[in-house]
């Protein structure tokens, strides 16, 4: 009996620490971030960091479309604070609001450019060791400051970190223009010698005349050499480093044939294979092979009736292709970064070799030739045969 | 008789898998990549050989005295002072090991979902299930290691086969490429882990069947040593040289793992699997030192010392340690170095002692 009393009794106490725990968050105490943004500003003659997130109101998401049509107000709000070090900043922002701050719902860290030229090290060391933010989240980097693109307003979603986070995941799977990389990879490649990291550019640009609102656009490429930012590539050279990347999923590419007109061409399967030789004189040429297969969406003017044009179409598209490449290489060279992870492809071909230029590596890089070679194979037409050009033709 | 209960070989092999792996995934990675950042899944590699050599001298130690636990035969086979001794050294060992195991276990919790939760209340959590178990004997230990075996390894598996899409095998290139030396090093310390199978020698009596234990804790070496490639290849193959730098390396990949950004955020299960792993590697340790106190002390009954004995592993690892820094410093550059001696030692001197005495149980030929 006693010891049924005493189990009893025990198991009783045990219910008592299912309430809860120290660590304990309710969700209507929190302030839900989605979104930050990292800058380095110069304030009152002081070098501070300023921390911008995109703090969710949870009451205002759960509205429909129409009843927020009405009112004007936002479903989030962008706080601001500034600090020594970020975790200073962080700690001011709890002066400002009610709520308890919540990281683990980031989804997009935007890091402004004065972040990239200097302090790229200590933000990554920060992001990396708070327990809260998850290395699944996407880095983006911006031309000027983040909090300015953090003005920005959403075109289609609710929310902003939510916009973001949609023109990176889907935009990445319609056209090779828009790429996305998460925090895990890209300090994984600014760790790595001989891989250097890049991101794409988030710009706050004003999309509709009318409204008087700036909307966001990815817009092309920076470049590290190192922890360090070392350039831009443009929207054609993005394109041209995410075919060699080997992470194009589809794309289109509009080529003139000679003075018969245009074609526009999909592709939506491609195969990269990067390999390296190097000869006597440790002379580095890196061999790029881009597969592509597609079709042709769109053909104006240009006669798609035999096969040798077909031919045609493709030489062309080759030549354009191989193009954006080596112009890709060529400005990822100038900025001494080595996003393509040539080095890598030396280390792992010859170890010996790689531990006696590693210390020189970003002079070798500078040098390093390639040959580019892309096979697009035109393997459908659409649902249309022949171009259509106003006569009948037997 | 102190113990009644009986495990069979099956349990065996439950329980000492996870004693190994329970703590080799948390902080045993960040030691090997210290050394061998590319070249972990090797050290790992490493490990097996090593390992079972150092089990096989245990088991060959522990097939003399078949019917005699570790402290019962030092003495017959060294003389009252000198075995005596011996036994206190070993268990001391064992206490400190399981000091470390606390420490990390608890530490774990308190850096990754319970921060401001004091600390005693965390060390009274996870000391409640082994101090229950213990209470109860070996037997219990040994059945509740049956389904919980099977329920740890479903969730390490489910976060490992999600990870999968992570994979980028070019990461592991080249192979060697961090030299011999430096994987010979890192796997150093997995050849420790290893070792602490020789705590088996305390309750070898209570194993049924117990001349085949050898073949048992050889296949539990080669089953972890399995394991160990697999989860160190899957660190490197997924973080690359960033594991480096990562102090819970599978919490990390379990935060990691998605699946069309729908099946996420799977750390709680790896909390729960940790949790119920690291119960049978402290419910083992714990039981090892309270029990060969008792035998020690020739006392009637165990079961007074399990409080004490747990207050004082927590007291000692936190009075020793003053942050996890220290713990991993520590399990990096000194605990291999007396550890190895002790695990690989004593049997050693014991077998020859006995040899040479004509002491011990020999197969009739």
């Amino acid at each position: 009996m006693m010891k049924k009393t005493i189990t009893y009794t025990f198991i009783l106490v045990l219910l008592l620490t299912l309430t809860g725990c120290w660590s304990k968050r309710e969700t209507e105490n929190l302030a839900i971030t989605n979104a930050i943004g990292v800058d380095k500003i110069n304030s009152g003659g002081k070098v501070m960091y300023k921390l911008s997130q995109v703090i969710l109101r949870p009451r205002k998401l759960g509205m429909s479309s129409k009843s927020l049509a009405s009112g004007s107000e936002q479903t989030y709000e962008v706080v601001e604070s500034q600090g020594q070090s970020l975790e200073e900043a962080l700690q001011n922002i709890s002066a400002e609001i009610p709520r308890i701050t919540f990281l683990a719902h980031t989804q997009v860290i935007i890091l402004g450019q004065s972040v990239c030229v200097k302090n790229l090290n200590e933000v990554l060391d920060f992001l990396t060791r708070v327990s809260d933010i998850r290395y699944r989240s996407s880095i983006y980097v911006t031309k000027g400051n983040a909090f300015e693109v953090l003005l920005a307003k959403p075109a289609m979603e609710s929310e902003l970190g939510k916009e973001i986070f949609g023109i990176g995941t889907y935009g990445k799977t319609q056209s090779f223009e828009v790429q996305e990389i998460t925090l895990k990879d890209f300090s994984e490649k600014i760790i790595t010698p001989g891989l250097d990291a890049w991101a794409p550019v988030l710009e706050a640009t004003r999309s509709d005349k009318l409204k008087n609102e700036n909307n966001l656009k990815v817009n092309g490429l920076a470049l590290f050499k190192a922890e360090k930012l070392g350039g831009w590539l443009n929207k054609t050279d993005t394109q041209g480093f995410i075919l060699a990347y080997g992470e194009a999923k589809q794309g289109s590419l509009t080529v003139a044939i000679a003075d018969l007109g245009q074609i526009a061409y999909l592709f939506n399967k491609s195969k990269v294979k990067i390999s390296v030789q190097i000869n006597q004189e440790k002379r580095i040429t890196a061999d790029i092979i881009v597969k592509l297969s597609g079709e042709v969406v769109e053909s104006g003017a240009y006669p798609l009736d035999d096969l040798e044009d077909f031919k045609l179409a493709e030489t062309r598209l080759n030549q354009r292709f191989e193009e954006q490449i080596r112009s890709a290489f060529k400005q990822a060279q100038e900025s001494e970064s080595d996003i393509l992870g040539i080095g890598r492809l030396v280390e792992r071909q010859d170890k010996a070799l790689w531990d006696s230029i590693k210390e020189q590596w970003p002079k070798m890089y500078a040098e390093v030739a390639i040959n580019v070679k892309v096979d697009s194979k035109i393997i459908r037409t659409g649902l249309r045969n022949k171009t259509f050009n106003g006569k009948f033709i037997k | 008789m102190l113990e009644e209960g009986r495990i069979n070989g099956r349990q065996l092999f439950f329980i000492m898998f996870w004693t190994i792996m329970a703590t080799a995934i948390l902080n045993l990675p960040m030691l090997i990549t210290r050394y061998a950042p590319r070249d972990g899944w090797l050290s790992a590699v490493v490990f097996i050989p090593t390992s079972v050599l150092i089990v096989w001298i245990a088991s060959k130690l522990g097939a003399m005295f078949p019917k005699q636990t570790l402290v019962e035969y030092s003495d017959l086979v060294l003389g009252p002072w000198l075995g005596k001794f011996v036994s206190a050294l070993l268990i001391l060992w064992v206490f400190q090991a399981g000091s470390i195991v606390y420490q990390e276990v608890v530490g774990f919790f308190a850096v990754s979902i319970l921060p401001d939760t004091p600390l005693v209340v965390l060390v009274i959590l996870v000391s409640l299930a082994p101090a229950y178990a213990i209470y109860h004997g070996l037997e219990v230990i040994g059945r509740s290691s049956d389904f919980l075996f099977f329920i740890i390894l479903g969730f390490f598996t489910l976060i490992y086969l999600l990870l999968i899409p992570e994979f980028d095998y070019t990461e592991l290139l080249p192979v060697f490429g961090d030299g011999i030396g430096n994987i010979l090093r890192g796997s150093l310390t997995t050849a420790v882990y290893g070792g602490e199978l020789i705590l088996v020698l305390f309750f070898y009596p209570y194993i049924k069947d117990n001349q085949k234990v050898g073949k048992i804790l050889v296949s539990t070496i080669v089953a972890s040593g399995i394991g160990g490639i697999l989860t160190m290849a899957a660190y490197t193959m997924v973080f690359g040289l960033e594991c480096n730098f990562l102090t819970l390396p599978f919490y990390h990949m379990s935060r990691y793992a998605s699946i069309g950004r729908v099946v996420e955020r799977i750390d709680p299960f790896f909390m729960i699997s940790n949790f119920l792993g690291s119960y049978l590697k402290l419910s083992v340790f714990t039981y090892v030192i309270v029990l060969s106190l008792a035998q020690l002390f020739r006392m009637k009954n165990y079961r007074k010392l399990i409080i004490p004995v747990i207050l004082a592993l927590n007291i000692v690892g936190f009075y020793s340690f003053g942050s996890l820094m220290q713990v991993i410093d520590f399990t990096d550059k000194i605990w291999p170095f007396y550890s190895l001696p002790i695990q690989i030692g004593i049997p050693l001197l014991l077998i020859i002692v006995a040899k040479f005495r004509g002491l011990g149980y020999r197969e009739r030929k």
